[in-house]
Formats: C-alpha cells, sequence, structure tokens
C-alpha cells in the first residue's frame, strides 16, 4: 500500500475513533481539535466522509457507533462494579464510568482489563484528595475500598490459581520441631491477595449480594484475604495483626524474620505471639493460602 | 480448484459458548454439534472459564472466533495477542481461528467495536498485506467474517461482496458468511441481499453465522438478543444451496435464554436445509424500538464466581 494511501485511511480512522468516542456526541466531536487535525470536516458537508442512506443522515449513522461506544463500555464497567453501582447509584455511577472512559480508554484487546485503572481513576478525582493525604477517610474512601475490592474479586477469579495442585496440610506444619519455625518459609498459593481497607466494605459487599440494600457503612478498619479454591472467589476476614504477618510472608521473609518485625512494632510477647501463629496456621491451611512450606536450614546447600 | 471450505469439515450446527450455560454444559453433555468460543475470552483466562474451556473441548470441536484483531487497523499488529492465539487453538485443536473485516481501534486504542472501512483498492491491499502476515504467523488460513455496518464512506469505491471475493482470491483466507450481517447492512445499506450471496465466492465459505437482531425503524442493529427472523432463515437456505452443507453457528449474546432454547434456534436450521417451513410460527421482524437500548455486539463479559 502507497504512504499516501495508508496515511489516508489512518487519517480517516483516527477521525472516526474521536468522533465517534466524544463525550459529547458526534457533532461536538467533529468539531473537536483532534478530529479537525485528521479530517477538516464541518457537519454541513458530512457526507463527503460518511455517506448518507435512505433513511438516516450521515451524522444519525455515525450516531449509531456513538451510542454504542459508552453504552457498551460502561455495561461492562456495571458487571465489573456491582456493589459500587449500588452505593453511588446508577446515574453518579454512570458519570463516573464516563470521566474514566475519557481518561482511562481502553487499551487492551479484551474487556476483563476494562476496569484496572478504575480505582486509581477514583483515587486521582476524589474531590478532597488533600484531606486524604492527612489521613482523613470521608465517603471517597468507601468508594475507592470498594472499586478495589471488587476489582481484585475479578483479577483472582480469572488469575492464576493452584485448582489441581495439592494445599499446604496442616499436619506438614505439625510435623515441623516448633523450634525450627524461625527457619519456615510458607510458600503462597498465586491466588491469594491481602486488601487493607478503611470501610468494611467486605461486610457491605456480603449485604448488597443478599439484596439487603445496605447503606455506606461508618469508617472501620477492614482486612481480607481472597484466594481461590475450586475456581470460585472466597473472602475471609483477617485480624489486623494477622494481616501484618501474611503481607510479610507474601513478599518472601522466613516465620523467623515476620516474628521479629511483627514483635517489634506490635509490643508483643513471644509467647502470646506462639499461640497465634498456631491457630492462624491452622486457619490459613484450612483456607488453602499455602502450597509448599521449606526451611532455609535443610533446603539450602 | 480450491477445496469447499477450504478444506475443513462441515461440523454441523453448533451455538457459541456463553458463561451463563457453563454449568448446563458441563452438567447435561448436551448433544450440540460444536462450539464457538470467544477467543479473547479465553486467551488470558486460568480460572473457571478457561478450565471450564478445556473440559468442554475434550467432548466438542471448538471453533475461535475473535472481535480484537483489527486486522483493517493502521496501528501495527499486536503480535503478543496473536501468539496467543496460536497457543489457545493448539491447546483446544481448534479447527479454524475467525475475526472480522473491520478495524476495532487506532492509536493504541480500542473501541470493542466492529468498525467498518472504506472499501477501496488502497484499503484491500492494506487489509491483504496484513491478513498474508498474520496467516503466515498463525500457519493456517485466517477466516474473516463479514460484520453489521451503519455506515459507508464516501471514499468507498466497490461493494462488500467484490471486497471479499478479492479479499479471498489475494489471501486464500477464507470466509465466515454471517447471514443475519448480510441482511442487517442490506437494510442500512439500502441493497439487495440476494445479490450480495450472488457475488460471494461460496467455496471460500468456511462457516456461517446466525443471529437475531433489534429493528430501530429507520435501520436494524445487530444485537444478537433474539430469534433468526425468517428473511435471514431464507438467505440460509441459499447459503445452503450453494454451499451444499456448512458449519452453521448461532450467536445470542444478550438477555441470553437457557441453553436448551438457544440450542433449538439452531436446530431450525435442519428445517430450512430440507427447504421445509420450520415448526411453529416463523419469526418476523418486529416493530421498532428505541435506538438508545440496542447496543450491537460485541459485548463479552465474563462474571466472576464470589462467596
Amino acid at each position: 500500500m502507497e504512504e499516501s494511501r495508508r496515511f489516508e485511511l489512518q487519517k480517516l480512522q483516527t477521525w472516526m475513533q474521536v468522533v465517534i468516542s466524544h463525550a459529547g456526541g458526534i457533532e461536538a466531536g467533529i468539531a473537536s481539535d483532534d478530529a479537525q487535525k485528521a479530517i477538516p470536516i464541518e457537519m454541513d458537508v458530512l457526507d463527503t466522509v460518511v455517506s448518507p442512506s435512505k433513511n438516516l443522515t450521515s451524522a444519525e449513522r455515525l450516531g449509531i457507533y456513538g451510542n454504542a461506544y459508552f453504552a457498551r463500555l460502561m455495561e461492562c464497567l456495571r458487571e465489573s462494579f456491582p456493589a459500587l453501582e449500588h452505593a453511588l447509584g446508577s446515574e453518579l455511577f454512570d458519570e463516573f464510568s464516563l470521566g474514566y472512559l475519557q481518561r482511562y480508554p481502553s487499551q487492551s484487546y479484551s474487556l476483563c482489563h476494562l476496569g484496572d485503572q478504575f480505582t486509581q481513576h477514583l483515587q486521582e478525582t476524589r474531590p478532597d484528595a488533600q484531606e486524604s493525604l492527612a489521613g482523613h477517610v470521608d465517603w471517597p474512601d468507601f468508594l475507592i475500598d470498594l472499586a478495589s475490592l471488587e476489582r481484585n474479586i475479578e483479577q483472582v477469579f480469572d488469575g492464576p490459581g493452584s485448582e489441581g495442585d495439592s494445599p499446604l496440610e496442616l499436619s506438614q506444619l505439625e510435623s515441623i520441631d516448633p523450634d525450627r519455625w524461625p527457619e519456615m518459609i510458607l510458600h503462597p498459593v498465586p491466588s491469594l491477595r491481602l486488601l487493607a481497607l478503611r470501610f468494611p466494605v467486605n461486610d457491605y459487599y456480603t449485604a448488597f449480594r443478599q439484596d439487603e440494600n445496605p447503606d455506606m457503612p461508618p469508617p472501620r478498619e477492614q482486612y481480607v484475604a481472597l484466594n481461590r479454591r475450586q475456581y470460585v472467589v472466597r473472602r475471609l476476614e483477617i485480624e489486623p495483626l494477622e494481616y501484618q504477618l501474611l503481607e510479610k510472608i507474601l513478599k518472601g521473609n522466613s516465620i523467623g524474620q515476620v516474628i521479629e518485625a511483627v514483635t517489634l512494632s506490635a509490643n508483643l510477647e513471644l509467647a502470646e505471639l506462639a499461640n497465634l501463629l498456631r491457630k492462624w496456621f491452622q486457619k490459613w491451611t484450612e483456607a488453602h493460602f499455602f502450597s509448599d512450606v521449606t526451611c532455609n536450614a535443610i533446603d539450602q546447600p | 480448484m480450491v477445496e469447499p471450505r477450504l478444506g475443513h469439515p462441515n461440523l454441523g450446527l453448533g451455538v457459541g459458548l456463553r458463561t451463563v450455560h457453563f454449568p448446563f454444559i458441563l452438567e447435561h453433555h448436551p448433544e450440540v454439534d460444536w462450539f464457538e468460543i470467544i477467543s479473547e475470552n479465553f486467551i488470558d483466562s486460568q480460572g473457571r472459564p478457561r478450565h471450564t474451556l478445556d473440559k468442554i473441548a475434550e467432548r466438542y470441536p471448538i471453533v475461535m472466533h475473535g472481535v480484537s484483531l483489527s486486522i483493517g487497523s493502521t496501528d501495527p499488529l499486536n503480535f503478543e495477542y496473536l501468539k496467543k492465539l496460536k497457543k489457545l487453538a493448539k491447546e483446544t485443536q481448534a479447527h479454524w481461528i475467525s475475526d472480522h473485516l473491520c478495524w476495532t481501534g487506532i492509536a493504541g486504542r480500542n473501541t470493542h467495536d466492529l468498525l467498518p472501512l472504506p472499501l477501496n483498492d488502497a484499503t484491500l491491499e492494506h487489509v491483504c498485506d496484513r491478513i498474508r502476515i498474520v496467516q503466515e504467523f498463525l500457519e493456517r488460513p485466517l477466516i474473516l467474517e463479514n460484520p453489521s455496518s451503519y455506515v459507508t464512506f464516501a471514499e468507498s469505491t466497490m461493494a462488500e461482496w467484490e471486497f471479499l471475493a478479492e479479499m479471498t482470491k489475494a489471501t486464500e483466507c477464507g470466509l465466515l458468511l454471517d447471514v443475519n450481517n448480510v441482511y442487517v447492512s442490506s437494510v442500512n445499506h439500502d441493497f439487495d441481499p440476494e445479490i450480495y450471496l450472488k457475488h460471494i465466492p461460496f467455496d471460500r465459505v468456511v462457516q456461517c453465522h446466525l443471529a437475531g437482531h433489534t429493528n430501530c425503524g429507520t435501520h436494524l442493529i445487530d444485537t444478537h438478543d433474539g430469534e433468526v427472523i425468517d428473511p435471514v432463515w431464507q438467505l440460509y437456505r441459499e447459503v445452503h444451496r450453494q454451499t451444499g452443507g456448512i458449519s452453521t453457528l448461532l450467536e445470542w449474546d444478550a438477555q441470553i435464554p437457557p441453553f436448551e432454547k438457544v440450542h433449538a434456534e439452531v436446530l431450525k436450521a435442519k428445517d430450512h436445509m430440507a427447504e421445509q417451513l420450520p415448526k411453529g410460527d416463523a419469526a418476523i421482524e418486529s416493530g421498532p424500538v428505541d435506538q438508545t437500548a440496542a447496543v450491537p455486539h460485541p459485548l463479552h463479559f465474563v462474571t466472576p464466581e464470589v462467596q
């Protein structure tokens, strides 16, 4: 293809994409700088680019693609963030979605990635960004946390998992001499994710799914572990200290390193922590958080 | 001489695989001849969708149908995407890989719509160049579908059927002939769908699509949300006559009914193949609806399972 003709097609495609994805509609899209740069054309001569049909003008025909562009993508966002839509109400959710799609248009071949930056977008556009930086917790944090929970659920659902592999059993941990616990490294399953939330959005999400029509709750820190078993995402509320431990374990620290860091920061007696660890080892293995355990001193040559 | 269907088998009457039907299919193993998957819903999946596909592929022939190849775009081809298509096709033993004669975005963006091209010699050359690259990469002929469209361009110098015929001749790619799209575009662009079919090189047609659409009064929108209407079945009869039998697939993507109803809809093709009127009333074009409520295909999304 001659370069000049390829350039012509490129200009037409640039123009059409700008026009049909303009939030102000076709007419505003045609008048926009980006469209004018590609094809400088006015509405009254639109038929020199797009032909009319017997029943529709060129603008009406182009409008079919314009209507579909936002409708299709907003429908996908509604499917991705149903609890957030409930919290915001449909009208406000659509407003947020429209802003998001303009700021972060899809760049993926798959609609599965459409909502990837939605939480980030809410954070960037929150009305009280300065207050948030000062540690103030308010309703925008509720929306951000809820969006984060829903996004993570979707990613865990279709991301890497460990179905088909045997999970770590409690008996494997119990067979290790407690004196050697500090050397232990627990290997998490790939689907395990931890969330530290400023509002109890996990409870809100549960109530929403049970059609309880929940209202926005008052702020309360909530810690959640997401995992997938048998291809279903499981949500498990965890304690703040448990979150701290798991976070460090997920970074590859040995149990000894984890205990050292946590006892320092939480001002906890070692014996007390050992008891908690016993309880949590049982909980974590039942929830299939780990695939294996290794002990540094044994396994390293 | 070209082998009919490019040498591909006639797989019979298939159904587009949709996630809402996963539990039914796995439990009941319905007697469907084959399934077509939306490639993009599976190429990255490491969860339930892919696991289910693997189980279904053990029992049924699979065909891959994509919506993001963007063969007509002036953006560079996405080889990472092509690599994933090739891998999935190998793993599921997909009979063929199809997509649409369209572009989906430019400047790195994806509108997730099947946008039409100006149909002229320059575009033909551009599309053919890219088809050859894709075919070489995938090591198999690409199968391209005629999309439903809602605009035509002043720069077009040839009819869609002419473009398709030239394209297959130049590249030896195959065609996925969607008779609903032929009908939708014929109403939207004021042409006779029978003339369209008269110019199709049927020895290149590997597969046929059937679907429902929405009547907006002044135009039709390809919504894949209902029964196939009678004028579309009439076109299907002609395709069957011309091909002597072709892999036929029903797409139902919005307001998706239970699996049995979707399957029953494609099985109506048997009566049409036998040139008989199907049992029950023929579906006719419904009254016009508000355009803003109708969103054209594609709209594919996988809802997560969570407890």
